[in-house]
């Protein structure tokens, strides 16, 4: 019966095939994250038409982190941490840290302006940007928007922990089992970063396909149950 | 090879079934899925995602379990008895519970979030503000939104129980320092519908057999030495079970108790308590059970001339506890005196302890239907004298125990003669009981204690044992219960209980012959009756029952066989108390000074004529000088002791 298998295996790759190009359609280009001229927000820069130096740069004499980051950080040092009597995960500080999340906190929390950058490009100065709809009259995030995380993360979901294979067993059933350090998931749509749970786990910053930049489509709270056993 | 179409299809379901088997989320399957995909009456007409309708991964204004679902601002009720000793914590209800009761007690829309509202649809079980119906089942705040009182309590805070009647470990566990603390997580998981199979309810744990009431609870005599109703396999009455389970032994608490929305609150009961027992011991057949009827509605012994009040007084049964370290409840004497008087079915029979069985003769031991009941042993003062010291005996071992509880001075308050203003249902002054059997009194039945062990009977202190009948033959070491004489005046049957219920004879007398003092026919008792066989007094003579008195052709002593005793005035009662539960003389003789009920206070010789009485050693050696009158011409007039003194 090789023949049968082969040919499940056909249907199976055209299938993925199909889902892959529907999601990997979408990029960043006129997405919420893209800040430049041609971007996706209506107080888009005026005067940057380059998409990645938002957030990224080739060359600079210093980068302040990796991935090749040209954004200015945040200076907060004390997010404050999630805290429940039912919760076993042991949660880090992050402010002043180097995770995957203060790179994100660096616009999120509303303290350091959208087009704060370190290597400026040819423009020579930070990007003009539009004010008075996402973003306030200084270039940071404006209050009332949604986006804004704050300087606080007390009430936020915790980041920067740990989950392993300990925690879902001191949780006693609530938790899935991540598959390994990297991802939470067999499929992959959930990573973790050196084991530890991050903005980017449930959020990717280059694909706004599922909204809210989410790592997978979140109907039927599949982006929740991927990780949480309820 | 071809692959036919179905048979991928059939390899894709399998696959999925798979799927499903090993890692579907329990909440996408429960009626706490509103989404739109959700498998409940209740779900939103657009929303896909689940979680969104309690949580929120940012800004949340509750803080935790980032919680998105506004909060109600209603001020609950609390759950109170005389036995819940616990008191409640200063925030009530705890932020926990208040998280569930933002949708549960009804006053907030399913899909009102800090974000914004989420419209859902709920044929039948929302109120027009999407709200939940107050007639829906889930719903737990009435119509106010505001009813915790008939709810089982949460957030209780300290001091609250003892370690002898709750677990600690099924709120605190030792060993992590984490608790649950009794919220309503407690007993539920909102994201699992279906731990408990049969219940379902978000359920923690299966609660067959009350599994999970019993992770806290440790109920007296429940597990330890179990009562009947908590192995009954019988099946509860057709449409009795709220959760599911079908039988006594698997619903186990909830056959009598409901923990949410419960019709009489006090200790959460499903109905007031008569109409609660009756639900199945009703004699008719009603689902698996046929128990015995003590209904009022279908017939029972409540409905007859002369009964305990169970029915016509209710609400006054307050029991209390004795104490907060042991948790067992109690009355005060307040708790059962006037106007507090009552008798209801768990003053006599502890539900959690109580077993099937028949009385046995020639003891006066707590019979299974009365385990587990509390009762009060009297300190015995003097002859004739009313105790008004009491021991509490927790459980009677004695069943005068329980009902001493209301027939004595815990009950009944001071009296002098023994004799109360309380009119009973026979239409006669209710009577001291521990005084009629304190064991320093001259003579009394042996409800207390054998006959040779009353204390101030002179000797001999026994009758003969050929003076009774073969079944109560023990003389001097036999006792009896009270129910001996009172109880059902029918024959005991699958149907039918025995016990002081309810009677259509006076004082509910029991037995073969059940009257006393006076015939059917409204005439008092003589021994002529028995001399000349009249008015039925083999099978209507209540004494008979136990003392055959002439037999064979044969008096049992030379006082009822003295013709001049044989007359048609000579009455049981002009020698004899009318309540012969026990007398400040001999062998139950009344003097002329004895009051009513005692005395019967009739005209001529209806009524206690003796003033002086004195025991024989044998019931043969009788003589007129036994027995002094106050003159001449009043039976054998005045008279002088045959040796020492009257009153021995």
């Amino acid at each position: 019966m090789k023949g049968d298998t082969v040919k499940q295996k056909f249907i199976l790759a055209a299938f993925l095939a199909l889902i892959s190009t529907a999601s990997f359609a979408q990029t960043i280009v006129a997405s919420k994250h893209d800040l430049s001229t041609g971007g996706g927000i209506t107080d888009k820069s005026t005067n940057e038409s380059q998409v990645c130096i938002f957030c990224h740069t080739p060359h600079q004499k210093t980068i302040t982190a990796t991935p090749l980051w040209n954004k200015t950080l945040s200076s907060n040092a004390t997010y404050g941490v999630y805290a429940s009597s039912s919760s076993n995960a042991t949660l880090t500080e992050v402010g002043s840290g180097g995770t995957v999340s203060n790179l994100c906190l660096s616009c999120h929390d509303g303290t350091v302006a959208v087009n704060s950058l370190d290597n400026k490009s040819s423009i020579g100065a930070n990007p003009t940007m539009g004010t008075g709809t996402e973003l306030d009259a200084t270039g940071k995030i404006a209050a009332t928007r949604v986006t804004i995380i704050g300087n606080s993360l007390t009430n936020d979901h915790p980041i920067n922990f740990t989950y392993d294979a300990a925690l879902v067993t001191a949780d006693g059933g609530g938790l899935v089992s991540p598959t390994s350090a990297s991802y939470v998931d067999a499929a992959h749509a959930v990573p973790l970063y050196a084991g530890k749970l991050q903005c980017a786990s449930c959020h990717n910053p280059h694909n706004n396909a599922n909204t809210s930049f989410l790592r997978k489509a979140n109907s039927g709270s599949a982006l929740c149950l991927t990780c949480h056993s309820k | 090879m071809i692959l036919t179409n179905s048979k991928i299809l059939f390899r894709s379901v399998w696959f999925m079934i798979l799927l499903n088997t090993v890692s579907y989320p329990q909440i996408l399957q429960s009626k706490h899925n509103l989404s739109i995909t959700g498998p409940g009456t209740i779900k939103a007409t657009g929303e896909q995602e689940v979680c969104k309708f309690c949580h929120l991964p940012h800004r949340n204004v509750k803080v935790v379990p980032l919680w998105d679902h506004n909060l109600s601002s209603v001020t609950y009720s609390q759950y109170t008895s005389s036995t819940f000793s616990a008191s409640y914590q200063s925030q009530y209800p705890n932020l926990s519970s208040k998280l569930c009761l933002s949708c549960h007690d009804g006053t907030i829309a399913i899909g009102s979030m800090s974000t914004g509202n989420i419209a859902v649809s709920g044929t039948g079980n929302l109120d027009p503000d999407q709200s939940l119906a107050g007639s829906a089942s889930s719903n737990i705040g009435g119509s106010t939104g505001a009813l915790l009182s008939d709810d089982h309590p949460i957030s209780i805070g300290l001091p609250h129980f003892s370690a002898t009647q709750y677990n600690c470990s099924g709120c605190h566990y030792p060993s992590s320092g984490d608790k649950v603390p009794m919220e309503c997580v407690r007993c539920h998981d909102p994201h699992n519908e279906s731990k408990d199979v049969v219940t379902k309810k978000f359920l923690k744990k299966s609660n067959s057999s009350s599994a999970l009431c019993l992770d806290c609870h440790k109920k007296t005599y429940w597990v330890t030495n179990p009562s009947i109703h908590q192995q009954s396999t019988k099946s509860l009455p057709v449409g009795w079970s709220h959760n599911g389970y079908t039988t006594v032994a698997t619903s186990g608490c909830e056959s009598c108790h409901k923990p949410h929305s419960a019709n009489s609150p006090a200790r959460l009961l499903k109905e007031n308590e008569q109409i609660l027992c009756e639900a199945c011991h009703k004699g008719i057949t009603n689902g698996g059970i046929t128990e015995k009827n003590v209904s009022a509605s279908s017939g029972g012994p409540f409905i007859k001339l002369y009964k305990h009040p169970t029915y016509s007084i209710d609400n006054k049964h307050r029991p209390v506890n004795a104490s907060p370290a042991t948790n067992s409840p109690t009355e005060s004497s307040a708790d059962v005196s006037t106007p507090n008087r009552h008798a209801e079915c768990g003053d006599c029979h502890n539900p959690h302890a109580a077993k099937s069985g028949l009385h046995t003769t020639k003891t006066n031991a707590t019979s299974n239907v009365l385990s587990g009941v509390w009762g009060l042993e009297p300190t015995d003062v003097s002859n004739w004298m009313q105790p008004t010291s009491f021991t509490r005996i927790d459980p009677a071992s004695k069943e005068y125990q329980i009902c001493f509880k209301c027939h004595s001075y815990y009950g009944l308050g001071t009296t002098t003669t023994g004799v109360t203003t309380i009119i009973g249902p026979s239409g006669t002054n209710i009577t001291d009981q521990a005084m009629e059997y304190n064991v320093n009194n001259f003579s009394a039945h042996p409800v207390k204690v054998g006959s040779s062990s009353q204390t101030g009977s002179y000797s001999p202190k026994n009758l003969l044992s050929s003076q009774m009948s073969t079944t109560w033959n023990s003389v001097g070491s036999q006792t009896m219960y009270c129910s001996d004489c009172h109880g059902n005046d029918q024959a005991t049957s699958a149907t039918v209980p025995q016990g002081p219920h309810g009677s259509n004879y006076k004082y509910m007398l029991t037995g073969t012959a059940k009257y006393w003092p006076a015939n059917a026919a409204g005439y008092l008792w003589t021994v002529r009756d028995i001399k000349n066989n009249l008015n039925n007094w083999q099978t209507n003579l209540f004494c008979v029952n136990c003392h055959p008195i002439y037999s064979g052709g044969t008096w049992m002593n030379n006082v009822h066989a003295k013709g001049n005793h044989q007359g048609s005035t000579v009455y049981c009662i002009t020698c004899h108390v009318v309540v012969p539960h026990g007398s400040k003389r001999s062998r139950l003789i009344g003097y002329q000074s004895d009051p009513a009920p005692y005395n019967y206070n009739g005209t001529g010789n209806a009524k206690l004529l003796t003033i002086g009485f004195k025991k024989e050693v044998s019931p043969n050696n009788y003589s007129d000088n036994n027995c002094s009158f106050s003159s001449r011409g009043v039976c054998h007039g005045v008279q002088t002791p045959p040796s020492g003194s009257y009153d021995q």
